[in-house]
């Protein structure tokens, strides 16, 4: 039987092994500092983090060259690596993070794309920035942050009004997979999609249904009652974004999930 | 009431943190009240309109010679596609957006105008800069190839526009 301390440090090495491999994913996807290329199009207008990044130099240091954000994404790796098994010490976590920050403004930096996937890992980690007393609290407010991200993801849904036309999912569909179909019209996602489309009922069931598991998460403001549900509402969300949507770089998301399993006797001795 | 005992509890036990918690959901407020895409809502949003149905439904994609014939970009390692299917519908949107900036329309609406003209000047180099970004990510564009916008339907291409 584990301690409370050992069992936090489980869920620590768990969500880093996870941050450590989702990395070596983009890597191999070539999404890493060093793969891409400044767009004509980054939103510098009214974008505060760009223009703190720019004064800070930051960027001119780490994107000096392909050589220098190569070593910006080695350090980013080892520190996840070394966290992982210094799992006491907090300094390499919290060092991790800001490395997996910066790394997540300097892709919107160079490319004028807010990597909102990599919010998953941030809210994952953020427990593990602070001091083991405070475990309970700052566990208890990312757990609050994903209902509250999650919610709105429903609410966006239900003002949108996109539920109140019966093909508008279907047509969504048809956009994502435009050219996907022409592609791989015989994969089994093509077909899944191609099906969906051509029962509009169904896609708007499938639609609704999507948006009223994240309206729930409003109630995990409320209780931690439903923490099995929304754990399994989550995951089946990010499973279906993958496979239906395409939409796979979410699917990091999932180590969110986390954070509605942690059992309550893990906060009672550190309370103090 | 989870959240409230939870905020009392939090202001009793450690204000340090209280406050940054408190800082937090003011961002996540000021976020909703202007629906940048600072905090994760922004992503969030997408998919809540209604998608009107449409004759075609486009993409832009890397063509080669006049043949229009679309390069697979899907064939791309693991998730590589993503940013080559995203970042050409940016394009598209913030060149149909006023000035070139897609948050325009809601300066104005608290009395500021973005007038410039440098954001649409730069916007001209996208084809240029998506052959190389396609050749970093593994695909090469020799000078025969094109970007075009191919409109689909029901996985056949339908109509086909260059790009400038």
């Amino acid at each position: 039987m584990l301690n409370n301390l050992q069992n936090i440090w489980f869920w620590k090495r768990l969500v880093l092994a996870f941050v450590f491999f989702y990395f070596l994913w983009l890597w191999y996807s070539g999404l890493m500092l060093q793969n891409i290329y400044d767009s004509p199009f980054q939103y510098k207008g009214a974008d505060i983090t760009f223009w703190l990044l720019h004064w800070s130099q930051l960027p001119k240091i780490i994107l000096y060259n392909e050589a220098s954000a190569t070593v910006f994404s080695y350090l980013l790796l080892l520190l996840l690596g070394f966290s992982f098994f210094l799992v006491e010490k907090r300094y390499l976590t919290v060092l991790a993070g800001v490395f997996l920050l910066l790394y997540q403004l300097l892709f919107n930096y160079k490319l004028g794309y807010h990597t909102h996937h990599l919010y998953g890992l941030h809210f994952a980690l953020l427990p593990f920035y602070f001091k083991k007393e405070n475990f309970f609290l700052s566990a208890n407010f990312a757990r609050i942050m994903v209902c509250i991200t999650y919610f709105f993801a429903g609410f966006f849904k239900l003002i949108g009004k996109g539920y109140l036309s019966l093909d508008s999912f279907s047509n969504t569909l048809q956009n994502q997979h435009a050219a996907y179909f022409y592609f791989h019209p015989d994969s089994l996602r093509s077909q899944f999609a191609m099906w969906m489309i051509n029962h509009e009922n169904l896609a708007w069931m499938f639609f609704f249904t999507a948006m009223l598991m994240q309206l729930s998460f409003a109630l995990g403001l409320l209780s931690k009652r439903f923490d099995p549900f929304l754990f399994v509402f989550l995951l089946l969300f990010h499973l279906m974004d993958w496979f239906l949507m395409n939409l796979g770089i979410f699917m990091g998301m999932c180590i969110m999930s986390y954070l509605f399993l942690l059992p309550k006797s893990l906060f009672k001795d550190l309370r103090g | 009431m989870l959240i409230a005992n939870y905020l009392k509890q939090c202001r009793k036990s450690n204000f340090g943190f209280f406050v940054f918690v408190l800082v937090v959901f003011v961002l996540y407020a000021i976020q909703l009240a202007l629906k940048t895409e600072i905090t994760p809502l922004g992503y969030f949003s997408l998919y809540s309109n209604e998608t009107p149905k449409m004759d075609a439904y486009n993409q832009i994609l890397p063509s080669s010679g006049e043949d229009n014939v679309p390069v697979d970009i899907y064939q791309l390692p693991g998730t590589g596609f993503i940013m080559m299917e995203i970042l050409p519908t940016r394009y598209q949107i913030l060149k149909n957006a006023e000035n070139c900036n897609q948050m325009n329309h809601k300066l104005k609406r608290i009395g500021l105008i973005d007038n410039n003209t440098c954001d649409c000047e730069q916007l001209k180099q996208f084809s240029a800069w998506y052959k190389v970004f396609a050749s970093r990510q593994g695909i090469e564009l020799s000078n025969r190839y094109k970007i075009k916008e191919f409109g689909f339907l029901n996985g056949e291409i339908v109509r086909t526009k260059d790009v400038e």
